[in-house]
């Protein structure tokens, strides 16, 4: 009998915390700088409870899966890209056998390298990420046998995009001067 | 619906993933040793080889889809998301967001309990299904499920057009349709000065955005999962590398249409009674006990009867 009392608004706050949670971890970036200014305004006490609330509201948000941030092809990039990932060895530089850069079948293309791009999008701001798989190229390229690989290099390649009405008129959509450039190069680690 | 066409995607994406599961997921794979703990992968390091989760992810995914087992199914899909995500955000696509957020909200609900093996096995055992509304299936998490859904657009295009302008000046589409990355479609040329891309990304820019309005009301409603579903359909077949993450939205789209329109175009497009078949229930047990009927108007306010 009480959960059956207790049961619709156990629900309802159950509706109100998750929908709440959305929306605070998508708050705009405006709604985000108000808030910080209106708690620097705050006493010390108040400032904390409000942001240990928003704390505690962010940790349920990242157990329970409800802290993306939802970005549907937000930002357009004016310029194409992509790395070329190379083994720094005894006997010279090698490209590395890898997705995006080497040849691969119809059902590795179309089906196996799906997470491929994001990861490469994820590697080209996060110098921590690129550092981690270079460690892992290190790790999984050196075979007994094999030239040892010393270092990891990233060599960035991009080529800017023209405007629409540029492309109409020249009949491409990229520039004619296309860039290199090395992006990072990782030690391997002994 | 929703399930099964949730349940395939995730499946496929299962097998998709067969090849490189351990460089993705395992603590010395493509992003590093594990930072976060909340992970199942984690917590079982060197004691369960991460292979036996593809196995469990599989065939939980299979029972999902089928609707074996429903409720524990998407309860170890949910966990398994949860923890691939946390072991490796580096390769976090959106479809890894969308079913973790859809898994979350279905371990709330019964989807088992229509057009699934589940609901075949209660009526070949003939186990009665009560007329008590109370021991009808939650609406709530499917509801929470519709509106979170609906929220996606509500937060991402305001996004999309403070993020970047194109969005504003038509040009959007003909970027992605011309991105190395992103891009398959084989002629880009007919996006070249602008026209096509400017009609296509204003019309994305319409379907998401009355999409969060038009899906609660009836006369509307299909019309906007239409326009909806066409619009990530079209991702689907022109840009690459998202395609399960669109195709986890279209699946979405599903729990918006309701069941009796769905049985109405199974029955037209195989023939008269084939919903009927595969939504098979055991008889109806009556509610024997009958209490007063409630007089018209009187609700909560109506005193109560000891």
């Amino acid at each position: 009998m009480f959960w059956a009392k207790v049961y619709p608004a156990v629900i309802s706050a159950f509706i109100v915390l998750n929908l709440g949670t959305v929306l605070f971890m998508n708050r705009p970036a405006p709604v985000m700088q108000a808030t910080d200014d209106l708690l620097g305004k705050l006493s010390p006490l108040a400032a904390y409870r409000f942001s240990y609330t928003g704390w505690l509201t962010a940790e349920y948000a990242h157990k329970s899966g409800l802290d993306n941030r939802w970005q549907m092809f937000g930002r357009q990039s004016r310029f194409n890209w992509y790395f070329l990932i190379k083994a720094k060895t005894d006997a010279g530089t090698t490209v590395l056998p890898l997705p995006r850069q080497s040849p691969r079948t119809f059902w590795q293309k179309t089906f196996f390298d799906y997470k491929e791009a994001k990861f490469h999008l994820n590697l080209y701001g996060n110098r921590f990420l690129r550092e981690a798989y270079a460690s892992y190229l290190c790790r999984k390229y050196s075979v007994p046998g094999q030239p040892h690989i010393q270092s990891i290099i990233y060599e960035l390649h991009y080529q800017n995009l023209l405007s629409p009405a540029d492309a109409a008129k020249y009949g491409r959509h990229t520039e004619l001067e296309s860039y290199t450039q090395t992006w990072d190069e990782f030690p391997c680690s002994q | 619906m929703f399930r099964i066409s949730l349940g395939v995607l995730i499946t496929m994406a299962y097998f998709c993933l067969a090849p490189n599961w351990n460089a993705y997921y395992s603590d010395n794979g493509v992003g590093g040793p594990y930072i976060d703990s909340w992970s199942i992968f984690y917590f079982t390091k060197g004691v369960i080889p991460l292979d036996l989760f593809w196995w469990i992810a599989v065939a939980a995914s299979l029972g999902f889809t089928l609707g074996y087992k429903t409720r524990v199914c998407t309860i170890v899909l949910y966990i398994l998301e949860v923890s691939m995500i946390h072991s490796n955000r580096m390769i976090v696509n959106g479809e890894d967001f969308t079913c973790r957020m859809l898994l979350f909200y279905s371990c709330f609900t019964d989807l088992g309990r229509a057009l699934s093996l589940d609901a075949w096995l209660k009526a070949k055992k003939k186990i009665p299904v009560s007329n008590d509304p109370s021991a009808w299936p939650v609406a709530w998490p499917i509801r929470l499920m519709q509106i979170n859904f609906a929220l996606i657009y509500v937060i991402s295009l305001p996004n999309k057009i403070v993020d970047d302008h194109a969005w504003l000046t038509g040009d959007a589409i003909y970027l992605s349709i011309v991105s190395n990355m992103w891009s398959r479609w084989p002629w880009p040329g007919i996006f070249y000065g602008g026209m096509l891309s400017k009609i296509m990304t204003y019309m994305t820019v319409l379907a998401e955005g009355t999409f969060p309005v038009l899906v609660w009301f009836n006369k509307t409603k299909m019309y906007s999962i239409a326009l909806l579903a066409s619009l990530h359909i079209g991702i689907a077949i022109m840009l690459q590398n998202v395609t399960f993450f669109t195709l986890s939205m279209v699946a979405s789209l599903c729990m918006f249409i309701p069941g009796k329109m769905l049985r109405g175009w199974m029955d037209k497009v195989f023939h008269q009674g084939f919903s009927e078949l595969l939504v098979k229930e055991a008889p109806v047990q009556e509610n024997t006990q009958r209490g007063p009927k409630a007089k018209p108007g009187r609700g909560r306010k109506g005193r109560r009867r000891r």
